[in-house]
């Protein structure tokens, strides 16, 4: 084949630039050269990733960006919360908003209150027919349940014995019964089943299930109160708007009959014997009475709320006055006097709680009398809830006021202080303090109102200037700091820290710190590792946090020590790091406080081992990022350079952190040499440091892609700062990765290897390295790995490359320039050895490249080998093929793979590589597939056969020699790689390549001349096989 | 060939006072056409006197049974002579005045356990002799009009009740010691106003399972000689539930039901007379109760 030379063109670029200039608009940048097209393409595509909005970056890295890409599942994730805080406020009406805040309040209630005890329901409508059946065996499962689990409940009977799920779902019957007898008009049994409903409330025990029942039942009751009111409206031919009288009604548009339907329903349940059925129920059907003329609401209310007096059982009564207060809040009316003789009422009655014959209930039942209490609070929330809703100060004040009469008021705080208006109540709280922490209190106890004020007067923190926070300092602080037990001081910690750290000044926070600390020695135990964590939180949430003195003293460290090792305190860290990194947008230059963050940040980084996922170092890695991002000592690049080798030492197990500094590391160089713009001899020390510190810092990442952009870039920026050393090293750095490079990326390595082409333009060689020493190897590596993986087109693009590269170290005056560094145009300054042997590269490249078309070319030149193929093979053949076939597929499948391919070569004295033997399978199998069956065998054999000249034919040699020339055969094929039945100098050194011999120019030249007997310049069969037998 | 009769008062409530007048339709509803010999429609008023079966003994030899009082009786007709409905439903509307007869007075309705106070309005057709004659009856409701009724005046009441005052029924039982103050707001009450008082526990040293408040009917049958008196239960309603709080007043509320309850009334035959039972129920089941007998009025 015959060879072409490459004759470079002199250009002067100058004038070409201005030719272009002429023909472009002003605007447009000038294209790169040797940029090619795709390499542009790939930087459009980084940029498209939208960067996510976090922990402000001061640049970002082009590499790390894949990395910050949100993936899918967090963007659901904030996509949901944004979604969550968009729920359009719906019901703007009283009564809409009221029936709101039950509906959250009942779901709160239900999920609170539930009970693993046995439960028992009275009713009549729950048995009948088939149901009676449904329940006997219900009640079989349940007893021999219960003979399975427990039986220390002799108090509960058996047959009663009810789940909490069972007893919800008898709710539901009841109610579906209720239902079905509404609708086939049996009122007065629809009446009996509410009034058994509201009997069941009577019921108390187990007290924990109480609020539960109380929500289910009074759903019932709602739904029997509508059904009464639809339907008298229906028969009133009342048109009701959204399931409300319309704004214009008034009792006189009723008809008569309504009316007296009306007047029915209450008489008949005023005659309701029981004391409870008869308020419960009046309470279900009151919207009704506004059919009724007369009809004083208020005074009605006040009525039922006297009328509850008469409930000894102060659960049930404070339950009564809850659903009171509900009835009443959703009925239109002016006057809210109900409201506060309901609280009065409740202020009687409210000395019951520890009346004897409650504590003799709880003895019973084997209650604690602060679990009990805590019942209670549902209901008194939402009583003082509503009464907070009618807004009267005087009132409210009157109402707090008179809450100090009663004996053991601290039930009454919790809910006057979660329920109350804040601004209301922080005006209060001083004085309610004073009180708390001077008085003992035997219900509730004073730690769990003290946390509950912490928590009120932390979340009106703006505003929390009412409550005096200077007197309240001195009432607060000695009550928490003589507390002895670190639970309940952790949880009055917790619940007071925002509001502390606002009102005090920075070395009250370290005392606060210090006694914390104090209180867990040595360890915090496992749980209170939440409140620890908040308490944290509070830290760092307050408005004006002085992260200088929180991060200089040693009181922060010892917080995070009192921490239980592992992942909690990382945790902690995290939450320090992340807010600082918000919060904090100056750039940090103070010594300590570095030392501090790095060694908190360090906290993060040692929690990561082998189990920690992916997703978990990409977030302790952007912290971290973000951290150095932050720190700057301005012109005090030592230290810079100093803290950057700490932090390499602190984060060695974090690829993105070690990128990011090798990154920041070269940004230093670079910003060095922005201020002294001609280094001096302590400069060019420094920078050379910054880039023996990238070059060092740049193995220790995995990615070979992410090493060859950092090489490529070190050895850049080592370039602008005349360290031609360090670049050189780096270049050979990025040069030795190409093989490592992953095939899918093909894109990427063109473009980041134009890029690599195009930076050893200006690096000079170096004297004792020969000419072009790097492009040489770059290619030779190129090549490797295009033919390992097949990846041919990557490699004649790089070869065009490379050939506009030479045809640049040819010209004169090169393109572009580093300053202050010799390109080789100055280095080889009319050496025309140097621009003969660049063109002889050139030519080289050239021919390769034209072969490779010419291969492209013979892919298709099978048809001279299928004519060879139509030759039928004797019997004898066959058979003997068939031997080999056998010989060759070791484990017997019938077929052959490319392992087995390998192993009869290696039998044979050749090595190839696996992928190498697997191409050749690929080639032979029809099916495109790996494997080799007979028939395929047979016909790569024939196929070979055919491209030996007649000599074959004549088949008189012996067998023996017949079977080595086969071999040969095959070996031929091998160096043979465009089958045209030549091996010529290139696929010679290519295959002595792969079998790892490399050898020189002079080498293959040799070796060819030695086998070539026929002068053409390259092998034929017979030359090959003379030459190794 | 079904024929079916109804009456249709105007008023939903079927409350109707003396001298008002009284309206409403006759339904009739027939699938042919039917033949008849007049419709004719009855007032009728009657108290029905009862004696109870344990002074039924002492009586026997004197009256079987009390003869009923006729209050009002009156009969018209609203389809003369004999006639044809035609297929379909017939409405015929009628008017009339109540009024009692001659002298009598009209006594407000009352339903009870020995006396019954109650009106009918009857509608009975008259056929052949083939055909059995049809007939409906339907009640209303009559109450005594404002002119004449007497009006309620507040008669207010307090009591105490403490173990002192208590009548002992059985000296075994160990009274507890309490004292139950309350007071009731008038013992003269309207018949369409609440009855209305307070209870307070001053003090107890006895659990108290419920506090009630029972209204009872005093019926009396019979002339000055010979007589029967009975006090029923009208109803019971509950006040207090379990160990109510001390010191507290308890409201006493009761609305008096209708036609179960009406004016206090007395004539020369009968007298209707109403009480309340105020009881608390200690924890043992024994109970203290105070008597009060009011006085019921329309107004």
């Amino acid at each position: 084949m015959v060879s072409y030379k490459w004759i470079a063109k002199r250009r002067n670029y100058r004038e070409e630039e201005v030719a272009y200039r002429s023909l472009r608009t002003p605007n447009d940048k000038l294209p790169h050269p040797l940029q090619s097209v795709i390499s542009r393409e790939t930087n459009a595509k980084v940029k498209s990733i939208a960067p996510r909005k976090k922990i402000s970056s001061a640049y970002s890295d082009p590499l790390s960006q894949a990395l910050e890409g949100s993936d899918p599942l967090s963007q659901f994730v904030s996509k949901d919360e944004v979604e969550g805080h968009d729920i359009p406020a719906t019901n703007v009406n009283q009564k809409g908003a009221a029936a709101q805040e039950w509906l959250k309040h009942r779901t709160a209630i239900l999920s609170k209150f539930t009970t693993s005890e046995k439960l028992s329901i009275k009713s009549s409508f729950l048995q009948g027919g088939e149901k009676l059946v449904v329940k006997q065996e219900i009640n079989d499962k349940i007893k021999h349940r219960l003979q399975q689990l427990d039986e220390f409940e002799e108090h509960v009977s058996e047959h009663k014995g009810l789940s909490r799920d069972d007893y919800v779902s008898r709710i539901t019957q009841i109610s579906q019964e209720l239902h079905q007898a509404w609708a086939l008009d049996q009122r007065v049994k629809a009446l009996k089943i509410v009034i058994q409903c509201s009997k069941l409330l009577l019921e108390t025990h187990p007290f924990a299930f109480y609020p539960s029942k109380f929500a289910l039942i009074t759903d019932i009751l709602d739904k029997f109160g509508r059904m009464v009111f639809e339907r008298i409206a229906e028969k009133g031919e009342i048109r009701l708007v959204d399931h409300q009288l319309p704004k214009y009604f008034k009792p006189e548009h009723v008809s008569e009959s309504a009316r007296e339907t009306c007047r029915n329903w209450m008489y008949k349940i005023a005659s309701v014997r029981e004391l409870l059925p008869r308020i419960y129920v009046e309470m279900a059907v009151l919207e009704s009475y506004s059919f009724l003329e007369n009809t004083d609401f208020s005074a009605t209310l006040i009525r039922l709320s006297r009328t509850i007096r008469g409930v000894g059982n102060p659960l049930v009564a404070a339950y009564a006055r809850a659903y009171l207060m509900r009835v009443g809040r959703e009925i239109r009316l002016e006057d809210r006097s109900f409201v506060v003789e309901n609280v009065r009422d409740l202020y009687l009655s409210y000395n019951q709680l520890y009346s004897n014959s409650v504590r003799s209930e709880l003895t019973i039942f084997r209650t604690d009398l602060a679990d009990y209490l805590s019942l209670f609070t549902p209901a008194y929330d939402w009583i003082f809830q509503t009464l907070a809703h009618t807004g009267q100060h005087n009132e409210l004040d009157s109402i707090w006021r008179q809450s100090f009469n009663q004996a053991e008021p601290g039930l009454l705080w919790l809910s006057l202080l979660s329920q109350f208006p804040s601004d209301f109540v922080l005006s209060k709280c001083l004085e309610l303090a004073l009180h708390i922490t001077t008085t003992p209190s035997t219900g509730v106890p004073s730690q769990q109102l003290m946390v509950l004020m912490g928590q009120v007067l932390s979340r009106n923190l703006a505003s929390s200037c009412d409550s005096n926070p200077g007197k309240m300092l001195n009432v607060v602080w000695p009550y928490f700091s003589r507390k002895e037990d670190a639970d309940s001081y952790l949880q009055c910690m917790d619940a007071w820290m925002p509001y502390l750290l606002r009102h005090w000044r920075v070395k009250e926070m370290h005392r606060i710190i210090n006694d914390i600390v104090q209180h867990c020695r040595p360890k915090a135990q496992a749980h209170h590792v939440a409140n620890l964590t908040s308490i944290i939180h509070a830290l760092v949430r307050t408005e004006q946090v002085d992260y200088q003195s929180l991060f200089t003293t040693d009181s922060l460290m010892g917080l995070l020590d009192i921490y239980p090792e592992g992942h909690s305190r990382a945790e902690a860290a995290k939450i320090l790091l992340q807010q600082f990194l918000v919060d904090h947008d100056r750039p940090l230059n103070h010594p300590l406080m570095v030392d501090h963050l790095l060694s908190i940040a360090r906290i993060l980084h040692d929690t990561l081992n082998a189990t920690s996922v992916e997703d978990e170092k990409r977030q302790i890695s952007e912290i971290a990022i973000a951290l150095i991002d932050r720190v700057d000592f301005g012109r005090d690049f030592q230290q810079m350079l100093s803290f950057y080798g700490d932090a390499r030492a602190a984060f060695t197990n974090l690829d993105p952190v070690l990128a990011h500094l090798v990154q920041a590391i070269n940004r230093l160089s670079s910003r060095t040499r922005q201020l002294i713009q001609e280094h001096n001899e302590r400069t060019g020390h420094f920078v050379r440091a910054c880039g023996a510190f990238a070059y060092i810092t740049i193995p220790a990442i995995t990615c070979p892609m992410v090493r060859f952009r950092l090489y490529l870039l070190s050895s850049q920026v080592a370039l602008a700062n005349e360290c031609l050393g360090q670049a050189d090293a780096c270049l050979e750095g990025a040069i030795g990765l190409v093989t490592e490079f992953s095939p899918a990326e093909e894109q990427w390595i063109v473009s980041n290897l134009s890029n690599l082409l195009s930076t050893l333009l200006v690096q000079p060689d170096t004297p004792d390295q020969n000419r072009l020493h790097h492009l040489r190897r770059l290619l030779r590596n190129v090549r490797t790995f295009s033919i390992s993986h097949a990846l041919h087109r990557l490699r004649s693009t790089i070869y065009i490359q490379a050939i506009r590269l030479l045809s640049a170290y040819i010209q004169p005056d090169y393109i572009y320039h580093v300053p202050d560094v010799e390109s080789n145009d100055r280095l080889y300054l009319a050496d025309e050895d140097f621009h003969l042997e660049a063109a002889d590269y050139c030519s080289q490249l050239l021919t390769e490249l034209l072969n490779d078309l010419n291969q492209l070319g013979n892919e298709n030149q099978y048809g001279k080998q299928a004519s060879a193929m139509n030759r039928v093979p004797s019997q004898s053949e066959i058979d003997e093929l068939r031997t080999a076939f056998i010989l060759m597929d070791s484990d017997r499948d019938g077929r052959i793979t490319a392992l087995e391919v390998q192993s009869m070569l290696q039998q044979l004295g050749i090595n190839l590589r696996e992928d190498i033997v697997l191409n050749l399978v690929r080639q032979a199998s029809q099916s495109g597939s790996t494997l080799m069956n007979e028939t395929e065998f047979f016909q790569w054999v024939k196929r070979i056969q055919a491209l030996r000249p007649s000599q074959s034919d004549n088949a008189g040699g012996s067998n023996a020699d017949e079977e080595a020339g086969l071999d040969l055969v095959a070996a031929f094929r091998v160096f043979d790689r465009d089958k045209n039945g030549f091996i010529t100098k290139d696929e010679l050194r290519l295959a002595m390549e792969l079998i790892d011999e490399s050898m020189t120019e002079e080498g293959l030249n040799e070796l060819i001349k030695m086998a070539d007997v026929d002068k053409d310049g390259r092998i034929n069969y017979e030359e090959f096989a003379k030459m190794l037998l | 060939m079904s024929v079916s009769l109804d009456i249709r008062l105007k008023k939903p409530s079927k409350i109707y006072r003396e001298g008002e007048s009284v309206s409403g339709i006759v339904v009739i509803s027939c699938s042919t056409e039917t033949r008849h010999e007049g419709v004719n429609l009855t007032i009728d008023g009657i108290v029905n006197l009862e004696l109870s079966s344990k002074c039924i003994g002492q009586y026997e030899s004197f009256y079987n049974s009390v003869k009923p009082i006729q209050l009002v009786l009156n009969t018209f007709a609203i389809c003369k002579g004999s006639g044809k409905f035609p297929h379909g439903t017939t409405e015929i509307p009628f008017v009339f005045t109540l009024q009692g007869s001659q002298t009598k007075v009209l006594y407000e309705t009352y339903h009870g356990v020995f006396i019954n106070i109650q009106y009918f309005i009857k509608v009975d057709m008259k056929r052949g002799l083939l055909a059995k004659d049809l007939e409906k009856s339907c009640e209303f409701i009559v109450e005594s009009s404002a002119k004449m009724a007497e009006k309620a005046t507040a008669k207010p009441i307090d009591f105490v009740i403490v173990p002192e005052s208590v009548h002992k029924l059985k000296s075994k039982y160990n009274v507890p010691n309490f004292k139950i103050t309350g007071k009731i707001d008038s013992l003269v009450c309207s018949i369409s106003n609440p009855f209305t008082g307070e209870i307070t526990i001053e003090s107890c040293d006895e659990k108290i399972k419920s506090i009630e408040v029972q209204l009872v009917r005093v019926e009396t049958c019979g002339c000055a000689d010979g007589y029967s008196k009975d006090a029923t239960e009208i109803q019971n309603i509950q006040i207090g539930d379990g160990d109510v709080v001390r010191k507290i007043p308890i409201p006493i509320y009761m609305i008096f039901p209708r036609l179960f309850t009406c004016p206090t009334l007395s004539t020369a035959n009968f007298k209707l007379e109403f009480e309340v039972n105020i009881s608390v129920v200690f924890e043992d089941n024994h109970l203290v109760s105070e008597n009060f007998p009011i006085y019921i009025t329309r107004f």
